[in-house]
């Protein structure tokens, strides 16, 4: 079937996947960014109205809110992963004090996978693969949805942009991705990003996110992630397993 | 507009369940087949050594049902609550007469004939309060709900505690089954899943909108749905589905209650 297919749609910061080898049948979509700028006062899907283009075998979406922030996310496939590298810049005459790109990643078109329940999503803590439905939640004026802070990165409280949700649980960080094993549990789709600020998931539509955080960005500055989203016809533990000796090599 | 206790069906008259199907299928009129539930006290949410009961049964921490805890007594007065959700067929006269947008599963201006009988879905709270609003009636609180669900004695599911597969319709989200199998059923279907007073339906196949927020913009949803995969989220007194008001999600409907004077 060869690389999955990346198709953004028109003048929208959404994006929808084809030709998913692993998940035939079955529709993918997401938002990149859903968010993006300043944590405490980003610029929300609809806002920005990017160009999308193609480059050989890179798709590209550029977009930009005057005098505020300017973006460009470069996909490129294989028949498993969307590498998607999300560069950010300043554009304001203000200093950003931890800036994002909010992302989504959907399934709800894809009954293979989607876990409206959660009980087929999975987290890391500390090297440890944990079924979300074991770590704390808290109950927000929102239920369906979950924000969390990440291994090494800031609380939640001193996100703006995650706080404001009041639905983190305290005391617990998680490593940089989420994933959904499918219901035949032998295939997995996740999203993991570097660096990542926060993970976001969504009862409502079973999808799953992980945020791009660039620290602080001055005037004039620029930063600049990696997020992967994958499609393996591999079980969870063996995915898990298969994704931190990747990540092991790329650290080294 | 209030209804008298002769226009509603009292709990005591529930005996025979499948005749009361015949009005779903025929003339419509908005006061037909609502449920008396009698005024007095009763529990709802969970209490914490019951959630975290229920969190070793799930397999779950036992804050994912913190939004139940803690339990709480309230008092209220009599209503009458719609026995079925509202269904296709109720919804497309509603459309008729008023000329609101059909919906989006309908893929036409009419709901097809195979689901006529289903719940409605793809309805938001607003959509919902407009349809209560036509067939004078309005949405029930989440309180009268959930009463009109678990009875006085907090039932964990409509027809006792233990979770019955054959009750409700749940897990249809099957990617094996093929393309056009129909997720939603009648809302007559689950006989079994008659609530205390006889209320149907309130567990799976379309979970339901009913009044109040937990939050700005945030609507509360109740009963889970055919794509439920879990008995802990179609419990009555579960919240964690609860979600964007001007949502229309493809597993969520309602039913209408109203005052008894």
């Amino acid at each position: 079937m060869g690389a999955i297919q990346v198709r953004g749609i028109t003048h929208n910061m959404g994006m929808q996947l084809d030709n998913v080898p692993a998940f035939p049948k079955n529709a993918f979509g997401g938002s990149f960014p859903e968010a993006i700028g300043d944590s405490a006062r980003s610029f929300w899907y609809g806002s920005i109205k990017p160009e999308w283009s193609t480059d050989g075998d890179k798709v590209i979406s550029k977009g930009a809110q005057p005098n505020e922030v300017e973006y460009t996310i470069t996909f490129t496939t294989t028949d498993e992963t969307v590498d998607i590298v999300t560069e950010v810049t300043n554009i304001s005459d203000k200093p950003w004090k931890q800036s994002q790109a909010f992302n989504c990643f959907s399934p709800i078109g894809a009954v293979d996978v989607r876990d409206h329940d959660c009980v087929r999503h999975y987290v890391g803590i500390k090297g440890e693969l944990t079924p979300l439905l074991k770590v704390p939640r808290k109950f927000g004026p929102r239920p369906t949805i979950q924000l969390y802070a990440v291994e090494g990165g800031p609380k939640w409280q001193d996100i703006p942009f995650v706080a404001n949700f009041q639905c983190s649980p305290d005391d617990v960080q998680l490593e940089p991705w989420m994933a959904i094993e499918s219901k035949d549990r032998k295939r997995v789709i996740a999203i993991a990003t570097k660096p990542c600020l926060y993970l976001f998931q969504n009862m409502e539509f079973s999808c799953i996110h992980a945020a791009s955080g660039f620290g602080p960005l001055n005037p004039g500055q620029s930063g600049k992630s990696l997020t992967r989203l994958s499609f393996v016809r591999q079980g969870i533990r063996e995915w898990y397993a298969r994704m931190k000796k990747e990540m092991a090599e790329a650290n080294a | 507009m209030s209804v008298t206790r002769r226009q509603v069906v009292t709990a005591a008259g529930l005996a025979g369940l499948g005749g009361l199907a015949m009005k779903v299928e025929g003339a419509l009129l908005p006061d037909d087949d609502m449920v008396a539930i009698p005024a007095g006290k009763c529990r709802l949410g969970t209490i914490r050594p019951e959630a975290e009961r229920l969190a070793r049964e799930y397999g779950c921490h036992v804050t994912w049902l913190s939004g139940e805890y803690p339990e709480r007594t309230v008092d209220l007065p009599e209503f009458a609550i719609d026995r079925y959700p509202v269904t296709n067929r109720q919804y497309a006269a509603f459309c008729k007469a008023t000329g609101y947008p059909p919906r989006g599963h309908w893929i036409g201006p009419e709901p097809p004939e195979a689901i006529l009988d289903h719940p409605v879905l793809m309805v938001n709270q607003e959509d919902c309060r407009a349809y209560a609003r036509w067939a004078r009636k309005r949405l029930p609180t989440e309180d009268e709900w959930e009463k009109a669900a678990r009875g006085t004695e907090a039932r964990q599911f409509p027809w006792g505690n233990r979770f019955d597969p054959e009750a409700c319709r749940w897990n249809m989200d099957d990617p094996t089954k093929p393309l056009g199998f129909p997720r939603t059923a009648p809302v007559n279907a689950h006989p079994k899943g008659a609530s205390p007073y006889g209320v149907m339906d309130l567990c799976g196949n379309a979970a339901e909108w009913v009044e109040g927020s937990p939050g700005p913009g945030s609507g509360i949803i109740k009963g889970g749905c055919w794509m439920t995969q879990t008995p802990m989220n179609l419990r009555p007194a579960a919240r964690n589905m609860s979600g964007f008001a001007v949502n229309q999600a493809m597993f969520v409907g309602f039913r209408c209650a109203k005052d008894v004077k």
